[in-house]
């Protein structure tokens, strides 16, 4: 899938703001190497958004776990 | 100020302890007669031996994941048997533990070293399947980092080792039944074996009487002469327990059990009554002299009728003579014996011994509700060092109390302190001093082991002032140190190990000075335990120095001190444990390093938990690498200050398993990062907020926020001078490129979905202004914006004052050029209104707004 930049801006230690479109309702800012192609951008947008959908799966699963009594919520051990 | 000397070995408590030819036998007994000033000197237990050379196959372990097999290609060629799991991510050389595989003819459960085929395949060395043949199932975990592949074996496997065909149950004696045992569970407290995949079983019927119970043929004959002394991990769980031992295992000449050549009575430390809910214990016993040259069945002998009795071994392993330097046995403590670099200092009991003897595997032995397997109760890595490879390992002993304090429940003190010291003339217990001249020197430390890890406190000071005790260590007990009540206390070079409960219970000790523990392997419950320390010295007297923890179910838990002065620390430092470090419910508390080196690799777990403090909690560089929600977990807690926040993380866990996320999670609260640098994004939820100055983010993404979550950062992303604050869909931050004025910074606001609508943008306080009644008041600031898919302006909330409604005014102009908006009102009586600047979505992401040169008057 390919994301559109709309705009980029300087950052800390010479890294360069990429604003992308992730969707037609929300952008996201990452924060990489100066010149980086499309394809390489793509790939950290990709891997972000699968790494906060499976955060969120184990978030799940952690609720799970806990609500079936099989570990301690940590809350209130 | 006299000295008083005491040897475990080979003192007697009816000696007056007063000179080393006199020397009395416990702790009790000499501190029972000792005076304020004295010190009781007390033998060293044997000095560490290497054990040569030791590879760690990998020095950062992800325990906890494991995998299904989905294909195995049985093999009977030795290390030929090859297994499909996807992704394993291992490394030849990597050790690997198969469990709840069901097939019960080719008996792959167990631990075996691996060589890669390739991304999916591997191959299991050691393990004959004893034909060829195709199967699948079981799990597949790599224990790589709790392992010590050694140079060459110490020791000499006899039975209830590894699997294949030629692991079969014993051969029983009528009214006796026997089986390999390996009932496995994640979610089980199940005990079903401490090697391998299998243990023995052995069901001794009430009608049984005495004689051989059950023996089993040896593979292959074994000559053993190399060897002095037999070690097995046994667990009896029904029946009677005789302390002394009713049974006794025999190496014989023959095939069937029958021609003994070495005799063992196996002794059962602890209760009398046997129960499932006691562990497997190390059981060494030392023949004194070679064993066999031609041993070809060992069995299992009722020596004395004690009726039915169940029980499992595994791990039965011949071993070398006690005076050798690698007389290793399951009973020995092994570590890096570093004197001098604090995590090179532990020392970890054996869980089992694998391979050809030459796989160390560490762990905690003797716990209740241990499963080899299980996710919920273990699953610990190990901290050998920073850089894994090769290292030279050690063992040593300890001595043994069980002989003589034997003990079936858990509050039993095995020793303890009797007697206080007073300001100024503290009663010192001091371990590691030397027999051979007499106890003059103190060159070594002076360990004891319970055995029984369920059982009994190593040594207990209660209700005690004014002590030192030093160069000390107890393992296997149900808690190895138990600092009860008492005031004054200093604890130096003190080490714990195994223990059930807690290796360290320091409980209500106030006024305490020159603490310093290294704690591995030990707790169900907590570790180290610092609870109720209160009217505490500071950090300059040197309150509590080092906190060494590994290896544990849960970290160190620092809980309930501080009042009156703050708690302060200069050390705590802990590493995989499988739940959380807890810092709890304090009243004040300072710690200067606090460091998870790495993560553990249980989901969430493995990280600092800070929770309920009650006063400020400051931390002035804290560490963290590999942890899911990085080095900070906060919930419910404003209390915490972390000065240096550093947290790395791999590219990603390894076996598959991404190992961390996030180097915060701010629940429900607030923390302040005052400087560090941070490789994964901050995260906060539930209203948390995230406060720094001059944290470095090197994360791309550099946080997440959610459910009303805000982020406040000062010379951001370690830029001094800029400024910036973000909630979950828009972000403000300063800026100097777009100004309406030459001098300063405007404000940028940027709204990154269309979740940040009308009501829902980014507010912020721009004034709080002192108003006086019936004066019209009015505020105006400047914006510009990018283009017409943003609104910024100002608002008064109405309610503030009375007589002054709620207004508020947003620019309509055309983009790219300075607009002026203005609200005023009239109040009816004085007193402070809030101004807000507030920026909100209305058609276009792209768009952003600047906002400048406020200003405010009243007629």
């Amino acid at each position: 899938m390919t994301y559109t930049i709309i705009s980029t801006s300087p950052a800390a230690r010479e890294k360069v703001y990429y604003t992308v479109k992730i969707s037609d309702t929300e952008n996201r800012t990452f924060k990489l190497d100066p010149d980086l192609t499309q394809e390489q951008i793509d790939a950290v947008v990709i891997e972000t958004l699968q790494s906060e959908e499976q955060v969120e799966k184990d978030r799940a699963a952690f609720n799970q776990l806990i609500a079936d009594g099989l570990i301690e919520d940590p809350r209130f051990s | 100020m006299a000295i008083l000397y005491v040897d475990y070995e080979n003192g007697n408590d009816s000696n007056d302890g007063t000179s080393f030819a006199n020397r009395k036998k416990t702790i009790d007994s000499a501190s029972s007669v000792a005076s304020a000033g004295d010190t009781i000197r007390l033998a060293k237990s044997p000095d560490p031996t290497s054990l040569g050379n030791g590879t760690v196959p990998d020095p950062f372990p992800s325990i906890y994941h494991y995998r299904n097999i989905t294909a195995i290609t049985y093999s009977n060629v030795t290390g030929e048997t090859d297994i499909t799991v996807n992704s394993h991510s291992c490394n030849t050389g990597d050790i690997v533990e198969i469990y709840n595989n069901s097939d019960t003819t080719h008996r792959i459960n167990g631990v075996y070293e691996v060589t890669v085929v390739d991304s999916s395949s591997l191959k299991l060395n050691n393990y004959n399947a004893g034909a060829n043949a195709t199967g699948s199932g079981g799990y597949f975990r790599v224990i790589s980092g709790k392992c010590i592949k050694l140079a060459s074996a110490p020791v000499k496997n006899i039975a209830a080792f590894a699997g294949g065909t030629q692991r079969t149950a014993w051969t029983a004696s009528a009214n006796v039944t026997t089986s390999l045992y390996s009932r496995y569970s994640d979610w089980s407290s199940t005990r079903a074996t401490m090697q391998g995949g299998y243990s023995d079983q052995i069901e001794i019927d009430s009608s049984f009487g005495t004689g051989k119970a059950a023996y089993y043929t040896l593979p292959a004959t074994l000559n053993l002469s190399g060897y002095q002394q037999l070690s097995l991990n046994i667990h009896q769980y029904s029946g009677t327990k005789v302390i002394d031992g009713n049974y006794s295992l025999k190496l014989c000449s023959d095939s069937t059990g029958d021609t003994p050549v070495n005799s063992f009575t196996i002794r059962q430390p602890g209760s009398t009554s046997a129960s499932t809910s006691q562990p497997f214990m190390p059981i060494t016993i030392d023949l004194g002299s070679n064993l066999g040259s031609s041993i070809n069945s060992i069995a299992l002998y009722v020596d004395s009728d004690q009726g039915a009795q169940q029980l499992r071994m595994c791990n039965i392993i011949a071993c070398k003579a006690k005076s050798a330097d690698d007389s290793l046995t399951l009973s020995s403590l092994v570590g890096r014996n570093s004197t001098t670099v604090d995590d090179q200092k532990f020392w970890y009991t054996i869980e089992a011994i694998e391979g050809d003897g030459d796989i160390i595997v560490v762990g905690p032995t003797g716990r209740t509700n241990y499963s080899k397997t299980s996710y919920y109760y273990q699953q610990f890595g190990a901290w050998f060092g920073d850089t894994g490879g090769t290292y030279t390992f050690y063992k040593r002993e300890c001595f043994n109390t069980s002989v003589d304090h034997n003990t079936g429940n858990t509050s039993t003190d095995v020793q303890r302190v009797i007697g206080s010291g007073t300001s100024g003339n503290k009663l010192t217990i001091s371990g590691g001093w030397d027999t051979s001249d007499s106890m003059t020197t103190r060159n070594g430390l002076s360990f004891y082991d319970g055995i029984h890890s369920q059982h009994g406190q190593g040594l207990e000071v209660s209700s005690r002032s004014y002590i030192t005790i030093e160069n000390l260590g107890f393992f296997r007990y149900y808690t190895g140190f138990y600092l009860h009540n008492s005031s004054h206390l200093s604890a130096k070079n003190c080490f714990s190990g195994s223990c059930g409960q807690n290796g360290v219970y320091h409980y209500q000790c106030d006024y305490c000075e020159d603490i310093e523990f290294y704690n591995a392997c030990s707790g169900r419950s907590t570790p180290i335990s610092i609870e109720n320390a209160d009217h505490c010295k500071p950090k300059a007297d040197g309150y509590i120095r080092k906190l060494y923890c590994n290896a544990t179910y849960n970290g160190t838990r620092i809980y309930n001190s501080g009042r009156y002065n703050r708690l302060e620390m200069d050390t705590v430092w802990s590493t995989y444990h499988t739940l959380y470090l807890y810092i709890q419910s304090n009243w004040g508390l300072y710690i200067d390093y606090l460091t998870i080196p790495e993560g553990n690799t249980y989901s969430s777990h493995g990280f600092p938990y800070f929770q309920s403090n009650r006063g400020k909690v400051e931390i002035g560089t804290l560490t963290g690498k590999n942890l899911y929600y990085g080095a900070i977990y906060v919930y419910q807690d404003n209390n915490l200050v972390v000065n240096t926040y550093n947290f790395s993380h791999t590219s990603s866990g390894n076996y598959g398993y991404v190992a961390s996320q996030y180097s915060t999670y701010v629940n429900q609260c607030s923390v302040r990062i005052l400087g560090g640098t941070v490789s994964r994004r901050l995260y906060a939820q539930s209203n948390g907020k995230i406060f720094t100055k001059g944290l470095q983010i090197t994360d791309s993404s550099e946080y997440y926020l959610n459910d009303s979550s805000e982020l406040f950062a000062r010379d951001y992303d370690g830029t001094s001078g800029d400024y910036f604050s973000a909630k979950a869909y828009s972000y403000l931050q300063s800026d100097t490129t777009t100004r309406r004025t030459a001098s300063g910074y405007s404000w940028k606001a940027v709204m990154t979905s269309s979740d940040s609508s009308y009501g829902n943008g980014y507010a912020w306080d721009v004034a709080k202004v002192a108003v006086q009644a019936n004066s019209l008041v009015t505020a105006n600031i400047y914006v510009n914006r990018t283009g017409t898919g943003i609104h910024g302006g100002l608002k008064i909330e109405g309610n503030q004052l009375a007589g002054f409604a709620s207004t508020e005014s947003y620019c309509m102009g055309s983009a790219g050029s300075w607009e002026q908006i203005t609200v005023s009102g009239t109040p009816t009586e004085n007193g402070i209104i809030t101004i807000k600047a507030d920026a909100y979505y209305d058609g276009d992401t792209g768009h952003h707004v600047y906002f400048d040169d406020f200003s405010v008057t009243q007629a």
